[in-house]
C-alpha cells in the first residue's frame, strides 16, 4: 500500500471519529472575538506606522540640532511621545499594543501625573496600570474592579463569579469600554462581560459577529433591547441596554461554552 | 422535534421519520456531501441515499447521536460517490487536496506495508486518541477539514480565524498525527 492509499485509508477511517468530536465540530460556530481595535487594526497600524515614521524623523532632527545623543526626556507637552507601536503576534493572531515609548527607554516620561483630564493621563495616573508611559488608545488591564472604575469612571457592577469561574481579569479600553473576563482554574476563559456607554459602541459591543441559529428577546424588567443568541435552546451571547439617570449603557455577555436560558438571563440580571 | 422521537419513529417503521430527519438535518447532510463532492446534484443524491440507509439501519441500531450517525453515513456515501466519480475522471473538489495533505502524516516506510497489516479498529482507536489530545480549536479545525471537507478559507470564515492560522493549526495537527502513528507503530 503506497502513501496515497494509506492517506485515503486515513481519510476513510476518520468516519469513525467519536460522535462527540463530530458534534463538537457541528456546534454553532463561535467566531473569534473581534474587538473594535482588532476590527480596525489595519487602519490603526497604518496610522501608527506613519506616526512612528514622523517621530523617528523628529527625534533624529532634534538630536542632530542639539548634538546630544543621550535622550533627554521629552517636554511634557511634546506630542512626540504619544506614538504607539502595534505588533501583530503571528502565532496567536492576536493584536497587542505596546507603547513605543515603553520599549525605548529614552522616550519615557518621568515625573508626576499632571491634572490633565484627558483619557491618556487618567489612565497614566492609575498606579501600576501603564507605568510612566502615556497611552493614546489602548487596552489596559486593571488589578481590580475598583481600579477599573477609577480608570474608566464606569461602574463594574458585575457578578463575582460566572459558570464556576475562580478568577477574573479587568480591562479598560481607552475609547470608553470596560471588560471583565471570568476564568477557570486553568486560566481558560469562560465568559466575558462588557459595558460601555451605548453612544460609544452600539451593536459592536460583544465583538461577536457569528450568525447564530436562534435569537430571542426576553422581557427583563428595567432593561431595554435584551437579545440572547445561540442554538438548540442553548445560548452563547447576550446584549442589552440599561438606562441610568445620566447615561444609557450597552452590555454584552459572551460565553465560551453554551449555557441555558435561565443561566444567561440570571447573569444579565446580576450584571445590570 | 427531539432526536429520540425521530428514532422511535424509525423503530415504529413510521415513514414520517424520514421527513422529520430531512426537516431537521437535510441542510446539514447536503452541506457535508457538498464539502466532499462540490456538486449540488450529487450532494442531493447522497442526502437521499442517507435517508434510505438510515431507514435500513434503524432498527436494530439505536444511535446515541442521530446527528453524528447521519453525518457519518453521508460522509461515507459521499466518499464512495467520490471514488466512482474519480474513476470516471470527473469531480475533484477538496478530496484530492485532503488526501495530499494527509500523505504528510504517512512515514515513508509505510510504502512497504500491505493492507493486511492494517487494522481498522486499531486505526479508529488511534485516531480518536489523537483527536482527544488536540486543543478544542485545533480539533474543530481538523474535523472541519478532514471529516467535513471544508476548505481552509471556509474554516477561516466559519470561525473568524485568519487563513494562516488555520493552515498553521492543520500543519501542526498533521505533524502530531504523524508522531502518533509512528509511536503506535501503525505505519512505520
Amino acid at each position: 500500500m503506497d502513501n496515497r492509499q494509506q492517506a485515503e485509508r486515513l481519510l476513510r477511517a476518520l468516519s469513525e471519529a467519536d460522535d462527540r468530536y463530530i458534534e463538537e465540530a457541528l456546534s454553532p460556530a463561535r467566531k473569534a472575538a473581534v474587538t473594535p481595535l482588532r476590527k480596525y487594526s489595519g487602519f490603526i497600524a497604518a496610522i501608527a506606522a506613519a506616526l512612528i515614521f514622523l517621530i523617528g524623523g523628529g527625534v533624529l532632527f532634534k538630536l542632530s540640532n542639539t548634538g546630544r545623543n543621550d535622550s533627554a526626556r521629552p517636554e511634557a507637552d511634546s506630542e512626540e511621545t504619544f506614538a504607539e507601536a502595534m505588533y501583530i503576534d503571528a502565532a496567536s493572531d492576536e493584536l497587542s499594543i505596546r507603547s513605543a515609548a515603553t520599549e525605548a527607554n529614552d522616550m519615557t516620561y518621568g515625573g508626576e501625573c499632571e491634572e490633565d483630564t484627558s483619557d491618556e493621563t487618567v489612565a497614566e495616573c492609575i498606579d501600576g496600570a501603564v507605568g510612566e508611559t502615556p497611552v493614546a488608545n489602548a487596552v489596559i488591564e486593571a488589578g481590580s474592579a475598583e481600579e477599573l472604575y477609577a480608570m474608566s469612571g464606569i461602574g463594574a457592577d458585575f457578578p463575582d463569579s460566572v459558570n464556576g469561574s475562580v478568577s477574573t481579569r479587568y480591562y479598560y479600553y481607552s475609547f470608553g469600554m470596560i471588560e471583565v473576563q471570568y476564568l477557570d482554574k486553568h486560566d481558560n476563559l469562560l465568559c466575558t462581560i462588557r459595558k460601555a456607554p451605548a453612544s460609544e459602541v452600539q451593536a459592536d459591543i460583544p465583538g461577536d459577529y457569528a450568525d447564530y441559529v436562534m435569537y430571542e428577546q426576553p422581557d427583563i424588567d428595567g432593561l431595554q433591547n435584551v437579545m440572547i443568541a445561540g442554538a438548540d435552546d442553548r445560548f452563547f451571547m447576550a446584549t442589552w441596554n440599561c438606562e441610568t439617570q445620566d447615561e444609557t449603557y450597552a452590555y454584552s455577555v459572551w460565553y465560551e461554552s453554551s449555557v441555558s436560558r435561565d443561566d444567561i438571563v440570571d447573569v444579565i440580571m446580576q450584571t445590570s | 422535534m427531539e432526536d429520540n422521537v425521530i428514532i422511535d419513529m424509525y423503530f415504529a417503521r413510521d415513514e414520517q421519520a424520514i421527513g422529520s430527519t430531512r426537516d431537521k438535518y437535510g441542510r446539514l447532510l447536503r452541506s457535508i456531501a457538498y464539502g466532499i463532492l462540490r456538486s449540488h446534484e450529487d450532494s442531493e443524491e447522497c442526502e437521499n441515499d442517507t435517508y434510505l440507509k438510515t431507514w435500513n439501519s434503524i432498527p436494530p441500531v439505536r444511535p446515541a447521536s442521530l446527528q453524528a450517525f447521519l453525518a457519518k453515513i453521508t460522509r461515507n456515501l459521499s466518499l464512495d460517490r467520490y471514488d466512482r466519480m474519480h474513476a470516471q475522471k470527473r469531480g475533484g473538489g477538496e478530496v484530492p487536496l485532503m488526501i495530499e495533505e494527509l500523505e504528510e502524516c504517512i512515514p515513508d516506510e509505510s510504502a512497504q506495508r500491505t493492507d493486511d497489516d492494517s487494522d481498522s479498529e486499531e486505526l479508529k482507536r488511534i485516531i480518536n486518541e489523537f483527536l482527544g489530545t488536540l486543543a478544542d480549536d485545533a480539533r474543530k479545525i481538523f474535523m472541519r477539514r478532514y471529516f467535513f471537507g471544508d476548505s481552509v478559507k471556509e474554516i477561516a470564515d466559519k470561525y473568524g480565524f485568519g487563513v494562516s492560522k488555520v493552515k498553521m493549526s492543520l500543519s501542526r495537527s498533521r505533524e502530531s498525527l504523524q508522531a502518533v502513528l509512528n509511536k503506535e507503530g501503525y505505519y512505520g
